[in-house]
């Protein structure tokens, strides 16, 4: 009995164990407040894709929700990219030319420039997109 | 007198210049064509009624790559004020006049770091979600441009100075397959609750179409705008304004060296004014002077 009391009564999965609070606020919270969080992607953009999909872009909200998430993509894909650099330069400081470390300055004033090489590997790793070279015909 | 009849053959030489002539014309002419294609292909052809302007509005990262810009600037100062001093010298007193013109505190778009449920949103249309018709309607050529620019300004906030031409095509390809993938995404929901008729997307839907693709919830675009985009312009604001500092530190500096030298060369002027005439100069003084 006392085993039986101790155990939670089964809520056949009703109740959704609480969210996390650092992973981000409720959609719906969130919806009425996107107007302050405007985008760099235009919404015209946004509508071309969703007028060539043969979808309404009638609610300015859904909208920019969309243009939201191309711009994280965005930021996601230079991020990792990003990251495949700065490991690349480490293992081969020749590889980055524009890096000023030789002149003895300030490691956060490096250049780093986005080539294909570090490009090509943060899109097939996390979003699946490959990108081959073109095969020349000899 | 020499005759000129019709029709009559020309001496050979005058061929030989003629084909030369006409060769370059020939050249010529296919240059200005390939270049009148290039005008005729780029969308700057079109005229100025017909082109649209579309803006990239977020004010954080346009003040980021802003600021990213003037501090790179400031930095090649400093850095010509350690290498160079002889040109620093030069540019030191426009210097002095811009530096009054720099803020000493950047303004930067506020966070609210208080939770959502406790902040009150005002009505109007676009939290009601009232339609909205977007007037500007744009083609491949205007997406691609834009998206490039977007791409570039994005870039810069994630510490990327520059990108390879092959680079930025790639990674405007992939967006816009991202963005088929999630129009995909969506009209597959949207067939698979048996709305295959309705065009509207509500907030579910969405949500739904952008776990399928991305594995992850839409809720995460506030931390986003947060910690990657509000946070990052509070940094870049602070260096900027150290940077500055720095800077005035350093025309300071110079310039009350400057003022050291100035005094120092005046008092010996003042003593010994044969101290500043090259030898060159005192010599040719003395023929003068012996020929008068």
């Amino acid at each position: 009995m006392d085993n039986n009391s101790e155990q939670k009564p089964s809520n056949f999965g009703i109740h959704r164990p609480k969210e996390n609070p650092n992973k981000g606020g409720s959609l719906s919270e969130f919806l009425p407040q996107l107007e302050n969080y405007s985008p760099t992607i235009p919404d015209a953009v946004t509508c071309y894709y969703m007028n060539s999909s043969g979808l309404n872009c009638a609610d300015p909200r859904i909208v920019r929700l969309i243009s939201i998430a191309a711009q994280k993509f965005i930021s996601d894909v230079a991020n990792d990219a990003l990251q495949h650099c700065k490991t690349k330069s480490s293992a081969n400081p020749n590889v980055n030319k524009n890096q000023k470390d030789k002149d003895g300055k300030n490691p956060k004033d490096k250049k780093f420039t986005l080539t294909v090489d570090d490009l090509a590997p943060a899109l097939n790793e996390n979003y699946g997109i490959k990108t081959t070279q073109m095969k020349y015909l000899t | 007198m020499k005759r000129k009849h019709w029709g009559e053959f020309k001496e050979k030489q005058d061929d030989v210049e003629l084909a030369k002539k006409l060769e370059m014309d020939r050249q010529i002419i296919f240059e200005k064509r390939s270049e009148l294609k290039i005008l005729h292909s780029s969308v700057y052809f079109e005229p100025k009624e017909n082109r649209i302007q579309l803006s990239h509005k977020n004010p954080a990262v346009n003040q980021i790559v802003g600021l990213k810009q003037k501090q790179e600037l400031i930095q090649e100062l400093i850095d010509t004020s350690q290498n160079d001093v002889y040109t620093f010298q030069q540019i030191l007193p426009g210097l002095n006049s811009t530096l009054e013109v720099f803020p000493t505190k950047i303004v930067t778009p506020k966070v609210n770091d208080k939770l959502n449920c406790f902040i009150s949103t005002i009505q109007n249309d676009f939290t009601t979600g009232k339609p909205k018709n977007i007037q500007k309607k744009v083609n491949k050529k205007c997406v691609d441009l834009a998206l490039r620019k977007s791409i570039c300004g994005l870039l810069r906030i994630t510490d990327f100075t520059d990108i390879t031409e092959s680079a930025l095509q790639l990674m405007t390809d992939s967006v816009d397959h991202f963005y088929k993938s999630l129009m995909e995404s969506i009209v597959n929901v949207l067939n698979f609750d048996d709305r295959d008729t309705e065009t509207d997307i509500d907030i579910m839907t969405f949500e739904k179409a952008f776990f399928n693709l991305m594995n992850e919830s839409s809720t995460v675009f506030l931390n986003y705008f947060k910690n990657e985009i509000y946070l990052k312009n509070q940094q870049v604001a602070t260096e900027f304004t150290e940077k500055v500092a720095e800077l005035k530190k350093v025309v300071n500096d110079n310039s009350h060296q400057n003022l050291l030298i100035n005094e120092i060369q005046h008092s010996e002027f003042s003593t010994n004014s044969q101290f500043y005439i090259k030898e060159e100069v005192k010599q040719e003084y003395d023929d003068y002077e012996d020929e008068a």
